[in-house]
């Protein structure tokens, strides 16, 4: 599978007549891309605003920031399933632009008031303490969309994720018949047989029954499914995204599954340090313990079978879903495979607390990108995108406040990406 | 010029110069001016600072006699008002370094004075002091004297201006239990792959986060007779009165409570409702006995399968709550069941 990605370095964005690029000047006609939105039964009003890193800007209500890459030759469409057929993808040309995000802003009816299916507070900051995502590093084309009375949570996810994918789509049709700045092959020749075989296995947590999906395979709601063997090149097309219900701490968007830099590293090392086999998709949160053990022993048994030497293991989400990372270290370990494995860590309020809620001895390669459970206080920005206020946590009778202001967290969890999953920043902890 | 600070100085008898093991009974004696170490200590700092006073026990009678030594020495560091106190450094000397271990955690926690030791990593002192006061590490022996006295008097200048102490490693102390964030020179990508490649080359490499292995808890005998047992409900999933009078948080919750269920024969969701983030909460909605099962316990109650049920729910909400605080939690929740001659907790999470 051989994939090569163009891209088209951003360093502006400004509403203009038409949308056009402009060498590293994407101009958007803001008219054409709100009336493309608003067709959408379930969107009532959309809005368009621009936020750039650095700038005192709080963007609020955040489902989900997606790339704006667009398949120029080979088979399939960039996001398949959900913006074409579901053919396979990762081959041919693709082309991005780079260094900016589309991101959606939209403020969920409280259809759903308790749980996990509750759509929560994603805050995303331009600067400052807050700035914690690579999205708060992006040039920021906001879609901050009303959504319609009368339709079902489902029905919203839907609406608010095609607004984004449309949009992405449109910016990305104006690289057409342009040659891309900067160009990278992606394939996975065979390379030097005694370099010690890797595989990346990616965990992420979906539940059953809820009403919007958390994840996408190709479109498809991925529920309980068992352990996937998948080429990188799939991931850097866009065939594994989020929903669009929210995109807390724990819930990377869509912008950091294209970029997953565990990716851009193996590839990287690629026949230099070791041989990159491929991806192991990992559904994780399973409800049953033995579901947990059945799980992890099935990545294992694939990671054997695919010859790996060694496995660097990701996981998202909170809590349950980390038993089967955990479980995994061990099952690899126990076949013979050497595991690193990339966390956040908890520690309470000071960080005196344990770092980890579910250990395995085998697990001794950890890498860790932070803690969630500080708090932080956010300052108060002169601009805020989304909306005047917001309520973090409304079970507990939270109320609303002024989004503007100074906003004190009790922990990380309302920061859009505000965990780095997969190690785009330098984030860790040490002892203290 | 900033002032210099005032410093207490505790010893034990051997390094105070009464006398060896033969003198380990010495009770606190006040020197108004340096001891032994102190003097190394006093001459590093020079004008930065002065040993306004050395405190003196005898290693026996400060671990056999504990609270009147503690008290002691709190009572005569409290007349110096020092800035900062120092104790030892005890090396590998077991008791000295009880007693120096419990000096600067005295200090600290009860007059919130900034204390530093220090100690060999292998001093019994370690693990029981590590959490509460600065312990610089030092060799087995004296013979690393002169180059920890200036360590020890930088370091408690540093703590007595209120400096900013770095991480463990950097700083030279041992490890007291808390993580702090900071920011690595690579991007955690990167140090993921280089990690896996080091241990898969069998080359050494150091985990970002020790791993503690809890130890499983072990069940409680079965009941011999349920039919004689006060049987009480307590559960994780957040089910509490409609409305949540009680402010429950849907995540990271460190409080439990208990509700009454006395009358009820069954929970209904006209006045009862989860609050969770961590679970599909609409089904308990419309029954919340699905996560608290009072509906079966009193069918068993009135059989006779079971003695009674306990009176009061316990309730909590389990989701993103740190490991400390779930025990801590689940030690308060047993007491208060044992208080209440509970016989046997059916526990539901979600």
């Amino acid at each position: 599978m051989q994939l090569d990605v163009g891209t088209f370095p951003i360093n502006r964005i400004v509403f203009d007549h038409h949308t056009r690029l402009d060498d590293d000047i994407l101009r958007i006609n803001r008219r054409e891309l709100i009336e493309m939105i608003q067709q959408d039964p379930c969107i009532e009003r959309a809005e368009i605003e621009l936020a750039t890193p650095g700038e005192s800007t709080r963007i609020i209500h955040v489902c989900d920031a997606i790339e704006p890459r667009i398949k120029v030759s080979g088979p399939g469409v960039c996001y398949p399933g959900l913006m074409g057929p579901v053919e396979t993808v990762g081959r041919g040309v693709t082309y991005r632009l780079g260094g900016m995000a589309v991101v959606l802003s939209a403020e969920y009816p409280r259809l759903i008031e308790t749980g996990v299916g509750a759509a929560h507070e994603a805050i995303l900051d331009m600067s400052g303490p807050g700035a914690l995502s690579p999205i708060s590093s992006t040039l920021n084309l906001v879609l901050v969309l009303a959504l319609a009375p009368g339709y079902s949570q489902g029905d919203y996810n839907r609406a608010v994720q095609l607004a984004g994918l449309k949009v992405a789509h449109r910016l990305a049709q104006t690289t057409e018949g342009r040659t891309p700045p900067l160009q990278r092959r992606y394939e996975l020749p065979s390379v030097d047989t005694t370099l010690p075989k890797v595989v990346y296995i990616s965990q992420f947590y979906t539940q059953l029954n809820l009403p919007a999906p958390y994840l996408t395979w190709y479109g498809m709601y991925i529920t309980d499914w068992m352990p996937l063997w998948a080429h990188p090149n799939e991931i850097l097309d866009g065939a594994l995204i989020p929903g669009a219900v929210g995109g807390d701490a724990v819930r990377p968007s869509s912008w950091e599954y294209v970029n997953n830099p565990i990716i851009a590293r193996l590839y990287e090392a690629h026949g230099e340090t070791l041989a990159f086999l491929g991806v192991i998709l990992h559904r994780t949160r399973f409800e049953v313990f033995e579901e947990k053990q059945l799980s992890a022993n099935q990545a294992a048994k694939l990671a054997k079978l695919m010859g790996a030497d060694g496995a660097i293991v990701t996981w998202i989400g909170a809590g349950n879903a980390f038993i089967e990372g955990m479980l995994t270290i061990q099952a690899l370990e126990r076949e013979g495979m050497k595991t690193v494995f990339v966390t956040y860590e908890h520690g309470g309020r000071e960080g005196w607390e344990a770092p980890l809620m579910f250990t395995v001895p085998e697990a001794d390669a950890i890498i860790s990108v932070g803690s969630l459970d500080r708090p932080i206080t956010l300052p108060a920005v002169e601009r805020v995108i989304g909306g005047d206020e917001l309520c973090l946590d409304p079970e507990a009778g939270g109320e609303r406040v002024p989004a503007g202001g100074e906003l004190r967290l009790p922990w990380r969890l309302p920061i859009a990406s505000g965990i780095d999953h997969w190690g785009f920043g330098r984030l860790t902890c040490v002892e203290y | 010029m900033v002032s210099p600070i005032r410093i207490v100085h505790y010893v034990n008898q051997f390094f105070g110069g009464i006398g060896g093991e033969e003198r380990a009974d010495t009770e606190l004696l006040v020197r108004e001016h340096p001891v032994g170490p102190g003097v190394g200590i006093a001459e590093a700092l020079g004008d930065r600072g002065r040993i306004v006073a050395t405190l003196i026990c005898g290693d026996n009678y400060f671990n056999e006699r504990l609270d009147a030594a503690r008290s002691a020495v709190l009572e005569a560091i409290e007349r110096y008002r020092p800035d900062v106190v120092i104790a030892g450094p005890a090396f590998n000397a077991g008791r000295y370094g009880i007693a120096c271990g419990e000096v600067c955690k005295a200090v600290t926690e009860t007059l919130r004075i900034p204390s530093v030791t220090a100690m060999s990593p292998h001093n019994p002192a370690v693990p029981l002091y590590r959490r509460s006061t600065y312990i610089l590490l030092t060799g087995e022996s004296a013979a690393s004297m002169p180059r920890i006295l200036p360590a020890l008097a930088t370091f408690a200048h540093r703590l007595a201006v209120g400096d900013a102490i770095g991480p463990a490693e950097r700083e030279g102390y041992i490890p007291r239990g808390i993580r702090g964030i900071i920011l690595d020179e690579f991007p955690a990508a990167r140090r993921a792959a280089d990690m896996l490649k080091a241990k898969l080359a069998g080359e050494p490499y150091q985990t970002e986060i020790p791993v503690e292995v809890f130890q499983p808890a072990r069940p409680a005998a079965p009941l011999r007779d349920p039919s004689t047992a006060t049987i009480a409900l307590v559960t994780t999933s957040g089910l509490v009165p409609r409305g949540n009078p009680d402010g429950f948080k849907s995540m990271n919750e460190s409080r439990w409570t208990t509700y009454s269920l006395k009358r009820l024969s069954a929970l209904t969701p006209d006045q009862w409702e989860p609050v969770h983030g961590g679970y599909d909460t609409r089904f308990v909605r419309e029954n919340p006995n699905l996560v608290v099962p009072l509906d079966v316990l009193r069918d068993l109650e009135s059989e006779g399968a079971i003695g009674r049920l306990h009176a009061d729910l316990i309730v909590t909400v389990g989701v993103g709550t740190p490991v400390k605080t779930c025990l801590r939690m689940g030690e308060e929740i047993a007491d208060e069941l044992h208080r209440a001659n509970v016989s046997a907790a059916i526990f539901t999470s979600n």
